[in-house]
C-alpha cells in the first residue's frame, strides 16, 4: 500500500511490503516476543496503575490451583504483555515483604501516599509474621497462634458472620479467604497480643455487583488538634476505647457468598459434588471486604444518632451529646473511638456504648493514630518520638550526627538553581533509592506534629 | 519535641499567612504558607505551592490570603459547631484575626476589587477575602515579616530566625528525666 498523497519530500525513507508476503505477520508457530525465549515469565508483570504487586498474581495462581481438582487449569501464558522498562522505578521500603514498585512518574505523592508509607513504618517489624496456619505450626509460638485462631473464630460466630452453607448459586463467584497473623505491640514495641484474623480476598469484589460505596469517614488531623488544644483549654478528660472486632458488626448491603474455609464440613445431606461448588454466604462485613470500613460506620452512626448524640455533616465523625452542662464527644477513627466528655458525662457514654458493642477500655488516651500523646502539668504535648525513631532506622539514619543544616535556597537564576528540571543525560535514582519512600515517610511527619518541616518537604518533594 | 497544648484562659482561633513569590523560577510559581494556632499552639497549618503562575509579591500574596481564607472557614465552622452543641458558648464567634505582612494587600482587601493597571489581571475571586472581612468574619492585621509564624513555610530564613520562630510553633518539652 503506497500512501501517494504524501509529498515524496517529506515521505519517511520505507520499503513497502506487499500483503502476503511478510515473513513474520503470518507465522503461526510462538516466537520470541522481544527477544526473549519462549515461555520466559515476565519479571515485571504489568499493573493497572503505580502500584505493582509481586504476590498479587502469584496468589492467584495458587488458589486457581487448589480448586483445580476437577478442571486441570494450566496457568494462562502471558502473551499480550510487553516488558515495561521503567527508568523512574523505585522500590517500597518493604519491598522484601510486599514486592510493590512504584513507577516515580505515575505516583501521586499526596497525603493518602504519605499516609501509606507511614503504615509500612509503622508496622515494619525486624521479625516477620507467618503468613499462612502452616507457618503458624512450624513457628516455636504455635499455642499462641492457635489460641488466638480459635478466639478469631469464637468471634466470627458469635457476631453471626456466617449464614448457611450452600450450593454456589449459578453466576456468583465466590470470594477467596485468607489468614493473617499479627503480633500486636505496645507503644514501647513490646508484643502485647497475638491476634489472627480471617479476612476476605477484597481485590476479587467487582464494583456495582459486590459492593457500591466503599467511603468511609475519619477525623481529620486539624479536627484532632483542634479537639486537643479544647481538652487542654476546658480541662476536660480524655478516653479511649477500643471496639473488639468492629467489622464484624456492619451488616451487608449485598449478597456475598465466599469459598468455604478448611475446617467448615459440608452439610451432611447433600453431599454431592465436591467442596468447590459449595460456598458460604456472608451475613456481615468480614475484614478485608471493600465496604466493610463503611458498614461499620453506618452501623455505629445510626445507633449513637437513635441514642440522641448529633453529628454534623462538616465533620461526619464526631458525634456530641449534651446535658446541662455536661456533654460527651465521640471522634471515630474506624475502630478507635476517642471519647472527649466532663467528668460527670463519663460513665454514661461508655456505658452507652459498652451496651451495644464490645469494647476493650484504653483509659486515658495516649497513643492514637502514631501520635503520642503527653498529659503533662500544663497542658497536653502532641509528639512522633517514637515514629521518628522508626523513619531513622529505616532509613539507616540513627546512628549520623544531627546537625543543623538550612534548607538550600532556591535561586532565581534558571542555570544555577539547585532544585532545577533534569538536564538531558543527568544519572537517575537507581530502583534502591528510596527516595519517594523517604518523602513519604517525612510528608506524615510534617502533616501531623511538626510544622517546621514543612516547608523543606514541600521543597524535595517536587 | 512536639505541638503541646497549653491550659490558657481563652480559646482563640488566629492565623498566620505568607506568600514566598517565585519560589520555583521554572514553572513561575510561587509558594502559599499559612498557620493558625488556637490557644496560642498550631492546629492546622500548610506550605504548598501555587498552582498559577503570579505576576507579582501582591499577587501571590493575594493568592495565599484566598487559600487562608478557605481554610479559615472550615475551621470556624468546625469550631461553632463544637462550642455551641457542647455549650461552651453561644451565637457567633469573634472575627477571626489573620496576620498578614504585605501592607498593599491588607488595603486592597480592605476597599475590595479595584481595577488599576497593576490589578487589571487579578481575577475578582481572589477577593473573596474581602466579603470576609465585610461579613466580620475574619479581620486581617498587619505584622512584621520577623513575627510572622508563616514565614517558615515560604522560604528558608537563617537559622537565627528559623529557630526563633519555630520555637514559636513548637516547644521542645524534656520528657525523660536526666536527659538534656
Amino acid at each position: 500500500m503506497t500512501k501517494s498523497y504524501i509529498p515524496v519530500v517529506n515521505a519517511p525513507i520505507k520499503m513497502d511490503v506487499p500483503i502476503g508476503q511478510s515473513k513474520f505477520a503470518n507465522k503461526s508457530e510462538p516466537r520470541l516476543k522481544r527477544g526473549r525465549p519462549v515461555g520466559s515469565k515476565d519479571k515485571n508483570p504489568r499493573a493497572r496503575k503505580g502500584a505493582k504487586t509481586k504476590d498479587g498474581p502469584k496468589e492467584n495462581i495458587e488458589t486457581l490451583k487448589e480448586s483445580s481438582d476437577i478442571i486441570d487449569i494450566s496457568v494462562p501464558e502471558e502473551t499480550d504483555q510487553v516488558p515495561e522498562i521503567h527508568e523512574n522505578k523505585e522500590i517500597s521500603i518493604n519491598y522484601v515483604t510486599n514486592g510493590i514498585q512504584w513507577n516515580r512518574l505515575e505516583i501521586n505523592v499526596d497525603d493518602i501516599f504519605a499516609y501509606n508509607i507511614a503504615l509500612n513504618v509503622i508496622n515494619d517489624n525486624e521479625d516477620q509474621e507467618p503468613k499462612s496456619i502452616k507457618e503458624c505450626r512450624q513457628s516455636e509460638n504455635w499455642p499462641k497462634w492457635k489460641d488466638a485462631i480459635e478466639a478469631e473464630l469464637n468471634s466470627l460466630n458469635k457476631r453471626k458472620v456466617f449464614g448457611p452453607v450452600v450450593r454456589t448459586p449459578k453466576g456468583v463467584k465466590p470470594i477467596g479467604y485468607k489468614w493473617v497473623f499479627v503480633r500486636k505491640r505496645n507503644e514501647n514495641g513490646e508484643v502485647a497480643r497475638y491476634k489472627a484474623r480471617l479476612v476476605a480476598h477484597g481485590f476479587s469484589q467487582r464494583p456495582r455487583i459486590d459492593f457500591d460505596e466503599t467511603y468511609s469517614h475519619v477525623v481529620d488531623a486539624a479536627t484532632f488538634r483542634y479537639l486537643i488544644s479544647l481538652i487542654a483549654h476546658e480541662g476536660l478528660n480524655f478516653h479511649m476505647l477500643d471496639v473488639v472486632t468492629a467489622h464484624l458488626y456492619g451488616s451487608l448491603d449485598s449478597d456475598i457468598y465466599m469459598k468455604l474455609p478448611k475446617g467448615f464440613n459440608l452439610p451432611e445431606a447433600n453431599s454431592l459434588g465436591s467442596r468447590e461448588d459449595y460456598s458460604i454466604k456472608l451475613y456481615k462485613s468480614l475484614y478485608g471486604l471493600k465496604q466493610s470500613g463503611r458498614m461499620w460506620y453506618n452501623r455505629l452512626s445510626e445507633y449513637l444518632l437513635r441514642e440522641g448524640y448529633k453529628n454534623d455533616s462538616i465533620c461526619p465523625c464526631i458525634f456530641m451529646k449534651r446535658s446541662g452542662n455536661e456533654f460527651a464527644i465521640i471522634a471515630i477513627y474506624v475502630d478507635d473511638i476517642n471519647i472527649i466528655r466532663t467528668p460527670e458525662e463519663l460513665p454514661k457514654a461508655i456505658d452507652c456504648l459498652k451496651k451495644e458493642f464490645e469494647m476493650k477500655d484504653l483509659g486515658k488516651t495516649k497513643f492514637c493514630l502514631a501520635l503520642q500523646i503527653e498529659h503533662l502539668n500544663g497542658g497536653i504535648l502532641v509528639h512522633q518520638e517514637a515514629y521518628i525513631t522508626k523513619v531513622l532506622k529505616r532509613f539507616y539514619m540513627e546512628k549520623s550526627h544531627p546537625l543543623s543544616t538550612p534548607m538550600v535556597v532556591r535561586s532565581l537564576d534558571v542555570e544555577n538553581d539547585p532544585f532545577r528540571l533534569r538536564e538531558e543525560g543527568e544519572e537517575l535514582l537507581g530502583p534502591e533509592v528510596l527516595y519517594l519512600s523517604a518523602i513519604g515517610a517525612l510528608m506524615y511527619l510534617a502533616n501531623n506534629t511538626r510544622p517546621d518541616i514543612s516547608f523543606s518537604v514541600n521543597i524535595i518533594k517536587i | 519535641m512536639g505541638l503541646f497544648y497549653l491550659k490558657v484562659s481563652k480559646l482563640e482561633l488566629i492565623g498566620y499567612v505568607d506568600a514566598g513569590y517565585l519560589s520555583d523560577p521554572h514553572h513561575g510559581r510561587s509558594q502559599t504558607g499559612y498557620l493558625f494556632t488556637s490557644g496560642e499552639t498550631t492546629i492546622s497549618w500548610r506550605s504548598v505551592k501555587q498552582t498559577v503562575t503570579t505576576t507579582s509579591s501582591n499577587h501571590a500574596e493575594l493568592l495565599a490570603l484566598h487559600e487562608t481564607s478557605r481554610e479559615c472557614v472550615w475551621l470556624r465552622s468546625l469550631i461553632q459547631h463544637k462550642q455551641n452543641n457542647c455549650g461552651l458558648s453561644s451565637g457567633r464567634m469573634d472575627a477571626t484575626i489573620i496576620y498578614e505582612d504585605n501592607t498593599t494587600c491588607i488595603s486592597q482587601l480592605k476597599e475590595g476589587y479595584i481595577k488599576r493597571d497593576r490589578t487589571k489581571h487579578i481575577s475578582p475571586k481572589f477577593f473573596f477575602t474581602h466579603d470576609l472581612q465585610k461579613n466580620g468574619d475574619i479581620n486581617i492585621q498587619q505584622i512584621r515579616s520577623c513575627g510572622n509564624l508563616a514565614d517558615v513555610f515560604t522560604k528558608s530564613p537563617p537559622s537565627k530566625v528559623f529557630e526563633k520562630l519555630a520555637s514559636r510553633i513548637l516547644r521542645d518539652i524534656c520528657l525523660h528525666e536526666g536527659e538534656k
